[in-house]
């Protein structure tokens, strides 16, 4: 019941959350000092979302090498990749705040590093998902629709060897 | 080149018939037919071939295996299997199935469609607009184009660096931080709170209606699942959306350039969902919310029914006190 009542929380909590946000917020001293408080949590956030998706894509290969006879595979395992790119960015900005000199004289190499690094990211998290989800496929697993959750945001796809498999699991 | 490229290929080219004449193509074609679902089935045996077909597969599993023909046609996108006995051998030599059967594949049904749009619009609906506005700024701008925030005479501008000349969206230097052009852009912290209400809104627009009627198609669906999940993707939503906005706006208090907010938003924003799916995955919150709400309604249900039978009792007992206390009837109540 504890969930239940903290969703409910949760769903009154956030529009009244949003509304204290700061409409505007300035580039002084305090706000600075804040700022990179806040992203070094980002990073270690960032750095256990990382560790997280390297665990998602292990049990996924495990299971495949295994002959698993079910594989769950997350709609969004390719985004993990997130994971790099923000400690990247609090470099970046970083950079751009203590050493503005460096960030003048590198200037074009920094951009081009900065947009190759996003579409890299971009692109990693597309196909990286999608790639997960064919080797699933290749190795002979079957889809199970019926098993799968019905959440749109995100979803555990489960992949099972066999039809028999995926209607055992709708059953149980 | 294998029989299975072999074929992909012929199927690619949308080349009229194919035939082919051995127990191993016809294994490879099956492994490459198109379910209903539009994945390639990973048929390794006979006995996992679906039944439909199976008509030239072999009876029992020490009978030999005959050749047959299948023809595979592509025609305005709906494919047509055609299994017939090879012309060199006997009618009877494809398992005595001897006529032609035409196996129509079925069209994407309205399941397959609201699954393709939830599995590969609605997640990434949000991110992509982001990054649309993202590219328009960079283009504009430059990607280390600087907005400096400016209060004049206690109201808050924004001043741009460069070249007002080579800006084609921004021609001015500096802008109100209400402007409409510049909330568009995402510029400053209520352009950043407006691009990220706007990408919540639409994923939330675009999730609800197709979890919903996923939830309708699908046969195994209760109403207390569709409960938990909306809900649990309504937070998941709202919190990244929450983080990915806060985040954006300390960014934009730590630097001046203008992409980095941007781009921290999209990253955060995304960094949050995945990490609150991670939890959700792990503690499996969602499965613990439905089950809530299924015991919740049970509880609620069992009070309202003893309650109705209280009122009921209570009615009938005042009826018969009524009655009695008229000095007349006394009957079954």
């Amino acid at each position: 019941m504890a969930i239940l009542v903290g969703t409910i929380c949760a769903l009154v909590l956030i529009p009244v959350i949003w509304k204290l946000i700061p409409d505007r917020i300035e580039p002084t001293q305090k706000n600075k000092r804040l700022g990179h408080i806040f992203f070094l949590f980002i990073d270690f956030f960032s750095l256990w979302l990382l560790w997280v998706g390297y665990n998602e894509i292990k049990a996924i290969i495990t299971g495949i090498h295994s002959q698993a006879d079910i594989i769950r595979v997350g709609s969004r395992d390719g985004f993990y990749v997130v994971g790099i790119f923000m400690p990247i960015t609090h470099f970046f900005i970083m950079v751009n705040s203590f050493f503005p000199v460096i960030e003048k004289k590198y200037n074009r190499l920094v951009n081009q590093c900065f947009i190759v690094a996003l579409i890299t990211f971009l692109a990693i998290g597309f196909f990286g998902s999608s790639c997960i989800r064919v080797s699933v496929e290749n190795a002979g697993y079957t889809y199970c629709r019926k098993a799968s959750g019905i959440s749109a945001l995100a979803r555990t796809l489960v992949y099972t060897k066999n039809m028999a498999l995926c209607d055992e699991l709708v059953e149980y | 080149m294998s029989i299975e490229k072999d074929l992909k290929l012929k199927l690619k080219n949308n080349q009229r018939n194919i035939f082919i004449t051995d127990a191993d193509d016809l294994l490879a074609a099956w492994r490459h037919r198109r379910e209903r679902t539009s994945r390639s089935c990973r048929c390794f045996d006979f006995s996992r071939v679906p039944k439909e077909y199976r008509l030239s597969a072999p009876p029992n599993k020490r009978a030999a295996l005959m050749p047959c023909h299948v023809s595979v046609r592509c025609h305005r996108s709906q494919l047509t299997k055609t299994i017939k006995p090879a012309p060199e051998y006997s009618t009877n030599a494809c398992h005595g199935h001897g006529r032609t059967v035409h196996l129509s594949t079925q069209d994407l049904d309205a399941l397959d469609t609201a699954s393709f749009a939830r599995r590969n619009v609605a997640p990434y609906i949000s991110p992509i607009m982001d990054t649309v506005t993202l590219s328009l700024v960079c283009k504009d701008l430059g990607i280390t184009g600087r907005a400096i925030p400016k209060v004049i005479k206690g109201r808050q501008y924004v001043a741009f660096s460069g070249y007002p000349g080579l800006r084609a969206r921004f021609p001015g230097t500096i802008y109100s931080a209400n402007n409409r052009k510049i909330i568009t852009m995402a510029i400053g912290a209520l352009g950043i709170k407006n691009m990220v209400t706007k990408g919540g809104v639409l994923t939330v627009c675009i999730t609800v209606p197709l979890t919903i009627l996923e939830a309708f198609l699908k046969d195994h669906a209760s109403i207390y699942e569709l409960a938990g999940n909306l809900a649990s993707d309504l937070i998941k939503i709202g919190v990244s959306s929450l983080m990915g906005a806060f985040a954006g706006i300390m960014a934009g208090g730590v630097v001046t350039i203008v992409a980095v907010p941007i781009v921290v938003t999209i990253l955060v924003g995304v960094g949050v969902g995945l990490g609150l799916n991670a939890l959700d995955k792990n503690y499996h919150l969602t499965e613990k919310l439905s089950a809530d709400l299924e015991k919740m309604s049970a509880q609620i249900e069992r009070a309202t029914k003893n309650k109705i039978y209280d009122i009921e009792t209570g009615f009938y007992r005042g009826m018969r006190e009524f009655i009695r206390s008229q000095g007349g009837y006394s009957g079954p109540f």
